[in-house]
């Protein structure tokens, strides 16, 4: 079955389990609430075995500020962050004294338009990423903690980049590229580390930071691709490249810092 | 009894008719927005400034640059933002001379060329795509080009007019139609090379 479902299931059977059977119903009550900020950079790295020309590099990072809040119940955890750049949605349930499931949801967007008199660029990103993990959190002796936990997951991205050209000086040529990675499942590993503070500036509630890195990888992806040139005129196509359904092996990273107060 | 209309009122009715007056649309007002195109000015133009002020020219660089002026001097001033109310109907460029055997003299070779709106953000256009999608409008008053491809049909290869280490002498006739029936009109001569 796959990891993500199995995760899924696994924290919903848990949370049955919880609310009826081992959680006292004081605890139930127990529920609080609070704001959080999150500036995240995310990279992805698709990189082919094949031979490469100057329209095949792939590199692209989307950086993102976020705020949002989130509502804390019992042993769950819910957090949604909306900002510059996407949103993301995550939900964490303790199961265990120090262990832990985590499922989130997460799509990202950058577009970037550059004109000046001698070219212009359209370059616009966006992936989606649905994640579950698996952890657990130790508490070092000055309350701040330390979480590690495994992951798996299904990662899709869409790349379209634009740009004109002026080829000895007044041949114009446009490139397209459109790339598309299409539903991947990666698994990686995210290690985070959450620092308590007593206040924060004028704010009288406690506060915690956090910093947090992971990797991903992928097993096998399929990615699609389709290069375009047209010279001196629109839909004057002299160069045409598709590629469909190549494997490209992934890397995806992310650093994450954020408070929550 | 009959009151009199107040001195306030009267200040009021005389400044909104004033209003209305000035919100009125002049095209032969000089400093209205709208303005009119009365006269153009061809000029050869090279991408290689080296030979900016000559008449031998490399052909991977010649342009004929068009500058269109008024008696708006709003227009003037500020180029771009006001409207053009004629609109260029017609771009012919006729050959005074033979070229190789691509045309003959009093051929039209408008298929040489291609249009350039302004500051380059996008590929050319063709003159017909020109007049007919943009309504024959540049951006600018002085940034408007026609770009010589030095091919005798840009959707073909190897249709090369000027070949390496050749050079050709060409003789224009540019006109340009407006709608409001102004035409005008200017002979261009130039040599270009290609290394």
């Amino acid at each position: 079955m796959n990891p993500f479902i199995t995760l899924c299931f696994f924290l919903v059977f848990h949370s049955v389990l919880s609310q009826t059977e081992i959680s006292p119903p004081e605890e139930k009550k127990k529920s609080s609430w609070g704001i959080t900020s999150i500036v995240e950079l995310n990279g992805i790295d698709l990189i082919s075995d094949q031979d490469t020309n100057n329209f095949a590099s792939y590199l692209s990072d989307v950086s993102s500020l976020r705020i949002g809040g989130f509502y804390e119940l019992g042993n769950t955890n819910s957090e949604i962050n909306i900002g510059v750049g996407g949103i993301e949605v995550l939900m964490k349930y303790k199961f265990h004294k120090n262990k832990f499931i985590r499922i989130s949801g997460k799509s990202l967007h950058f577009d970037n338009l550059i004109q000046n008199n001698n070219y212009g660029i359209v370059n616009k990103m966006s992936f989606t990423e649905y994640t579950g993990s698996f952890g657990i959190d130790f508490t070092l002796k000055s309350y701040n903690t330390i979480e590690f936990s495994i992951s798996s997951g299904r990662i899709s991205s869409n790349q379209y980049e634009s740009y004109e050209i002026e080829e000895e000086y007044n041949k114009a040529l446009r490139i397209v590229r459109n790339e598309i990675l299409k539903p991947t499942m990666i698994y990686g590993a995210e290690l985070r580390y959450n620092i308590d503070s007593n206040n924060l500036f004028l704010f009288s509630k406690n506060c915690s930071y956090f910093i947090s890195a992971s990797y991903r990888f992928n097993n096998k992806s399929n990615f699609h691709r389709e290069v375009t040139v047209e010279e001196w005129i629109p839909d004057n196509v002299v160069y045409n490249e598709k590629t469909v359904g190549t494997n490209y092996k992934i890397d995806v990273f992310s650093i994450k810092l954020g408070i929550i107060w | 009894m009959k009151k009199k209309p107040s001195t306030s009122w009267i200040i009021f009715l005389s400044l909104f008719q004033c209003l209305l007056l000035g919100c009125q649309n002049s095209d032969d007002d000089i400093y209205d927005e709208e303005f009119v195109i009365n006269d153009a000015v061809f000029q050869n133009y090279s991408e290689d400034y080296k030979f900016n002020d000559t008449n031998v020219i490399p052909a991977n660089s010649y342009k004929i640059a068009i500058n269109l002026s008024t008696k708006n001097s709003y227009a003037d001033k500020f180029g771009i933002n006001p409207v053009q109310q004629n609109k260029i109907e017609s771009i012919t460029i006729k050959t005074l001379n033979d070229i190789k055997n691509f045309a003959k003299k009093g051929d039209n070779i408008n298929r040489f060329f291609l249009v350039q709106k302004g500051y380059r953000l996008d590929l050319y256009q063709t003159i017909e795509s020109f007049l007919k999608k943009d309504n024959g409008r540049f951006d600018s008053l002085d940034n408007g080009k026609l770009v010589f491809t030095n091919l005798d049909n840009v959707l073909e290869k190897n249709n090369t007019i000027i070949g390496k280490k050749d050079s050709l002498y060409f003789e224009f006739d540019v006109r340009l139609t407006f709608d409001d029936k102004l035409e005008v009109s200017d002979i261009l001569s130039v040599t270009l090379f290609s290394n």
